[in-house]
């Protein structure tokens, strides 16, 4: 697949217009308007309800009764006096499930556009993602037998 | 820009956020109702008819409790996090198409906030920026079962939105698109299998993707048997134990606004949303939330809580190499469904 420079149309090996071949299928539009408002109003929304959540929390301040003692500030520990550092240390397993997370998320989202153009990728592309998943699946195996998958 | 649009837009999405808010109000209802149901119980039924007012009650009550702020608490982080959960959850609605475009007062108002080309990306997305409100919240409460909670809880939802991002992708291979309209309206197409002809609702075509998303939503929104950020029995309340009054009370809203949120997306991806007969779009997305939703109430009451370890093994050593073999097996088939094989 490369991009002809001339018409700035997508191609796929063949030749073949992507757009036409996208139209010839479903006969509907794709993507026709990609319009910045659809995110304006998301934005707006972002800001909506973070005013709404920060005007409930200031109109409990009216209502709400506030008697702090140094009892009630301590932090939960069953009635027992704390005695450890809460931000102590913690299992490197956490670690270990981000890492695997970054390489497995990556993954996923370099297969979203190949999915979405699937149908003109065609045979090469299922031959190319494949051996992109087939790569990394070699990975997760040897995680699992090296047993970082375990959790105990 | 087109201001017109974006004040119409904008309108629609400001009730439906409200109507989210109400609805959320009347899931803890539901789920109460049907939960004791269940269990061989009545449930609230004394504030109002059914109990109905109950959640009107409980949302005073919550509002006039006293807001704590431990003492060792990483204040401003300790305050804001819930707000961050709560601000973000109701927004993942706005690209989910509710029917088609109503003409009123010679305005088209169309039915879906937003429509983006990357809707499902963008919902995936929101739910990841999620857990930084969990997250933020668990460590800034300078308590020790806050911060197991919030890390447990940040390990297990990015385990299983990847399962949630990679069963989806079946889908996308057969609408060819990431964005909710088109793959409804690919969904309302026929499917003619034999002499049967059925709606091309990919619960039919996808559906080991449908499970795994089904698995995965409901570890992705902490609900039994997967709530181990929360297991009281070993956490006391995980990464909210340190909050009270409103500022715990946006933690349970977020739980429920994303609970209606999924149950949505559920329906669009798979059971063709809005698509049915005689009655407008809306009544049937919502018939099909609904069910989710009651699904689950469902869960809740059969299944005992998974054990960490379990959970963990579930989503990378079953579920991952599911959503696997179904994006290749669904490749495979539409290879040979358009001649390429």
């Amino acid at each position: 697949m490369h991009t002809d420079l001339r018409s700035g149309m997508l191609r796929n090996l063949h030749g073949r217009a992507i757009l036409h071949d996208r139209a010839g299928r479903g006969g509907r539009e794709r993507g026709a308007s990609v319009s910045l408002v659809d995110y304006a109003v998301i934005g707006l929304l972002v800001l909506t309800s973070t005013v709404m959540g920060t005007v409930l929390i200031l109109l409990g301040h009216f209502v709400r009764p506030r008697k702090p003692t140094p009892a009630k500030l301590q932090p939960y520990e069953s009635g027992v006096p704390d005695v450890n550092p809460p931000r102590g240390r913690i299992t490197p397993r956490f670690y270990l499930v981000a890492l695997l997370f970054v390489v497995f998320d990556v993954e996923a989202i370099f297969l979203y556009p190949w999915a979405v153009a699937f149908d003109v990728l065609a045979l090469y592309g299922y031959l190319q993602a494949a051996l992109f998943v087939g790569i990394l699946l070699i990975g997760l195996l040897y995680e699992w037998r090296k047993g970082a998958l375990e959790w105990v | 820009m087109d201001w017109q649009r974006l004040l119409v837009s904008y309108f629609v999405g400001f009730v439906l956020l409200n109507v989210l808010l109400g609805l959320m109000a009347y899931m803890t209802w539901f789920e109460r109702r049907v939960l004791a149901r269940m269990q061989h119980r009545v449930g609230p039924n004394r504030t109002g008819p059914f109990g109905l007012l109950q959640p009107i009650a409980d949302g005073i009550k919550l509002l006039a409790k006293e807001d704590i702020v431990p003492a060792n608490a990483d204040r401003l982080v300790f305050l804001v996090a819930p707000l961050l959960s709560f601000a973000l959850a109701p927004l993942g609605a706005a690209v989910i198409p509710f029917g088609e475009t109503l003409h009123l007062f010679g305005l088209e108002i169309p039915l879906l906030v937003a429509d983006i080309n990357v809707a499902v990306l963008y919902v995936l997305a929101l739910g990841s920026i999620g857990v930084y409100g969990i997250i933020l919240g668990g460590y800034a409460s300078g308590n020790r079962y806050s911060l197991l909670g919030a890390l447990r809880s940040t390990a297990q939802v990015i385990s299983y939105e990847l399962v949630l991002g990679l069963s989806l992708v079946g889908v996308f291979i057969l609408a060819g698109s990431l964005s909710l309209q088109d793959i409804l309206r690919e969904q309302q197409r026929a499917l003619v299998i034999g002499p049967l002809t059925l709606p091309n609702w990919y619960i039919l075509s996808q559906p080991l993707a449908f499970a795994l998303f089904l698995i995965a939503a409901v570890a992705e929104t902490n609900r039994a048997p997967f709530d181990l950020p929360e297991a009281e029995t070993e956490l006391v309340a995980g990464y909210f134990t340190e909050y009270s009054g409103f500022r715990f009370s946006f933690y349970f809203l977020a739980e429920y606004i994303n609970m209606i949120v999924v149950s949505l997306l559920a329906a669009t991806l798979f059971l063709g949303g809005i698509d049915g007969p005689f009655v407008d779009g809306v009544w049937w997305l919502a018939l099909k939330a609904l069910f989710f939703l009651f699904f689950y109430v469902w869960l809740r009451a059969t299944l005992p809580r998974f054990r960490y370890d379990q959970l963990m093994g579930l989503a990378w050593k079953v579920l991952l190499p599911l959503a696997l073999l179904n994006i290749g097996l669904t490749g495979l088939v539409r290879l040979w469904g358009i001649g390429a094989l």
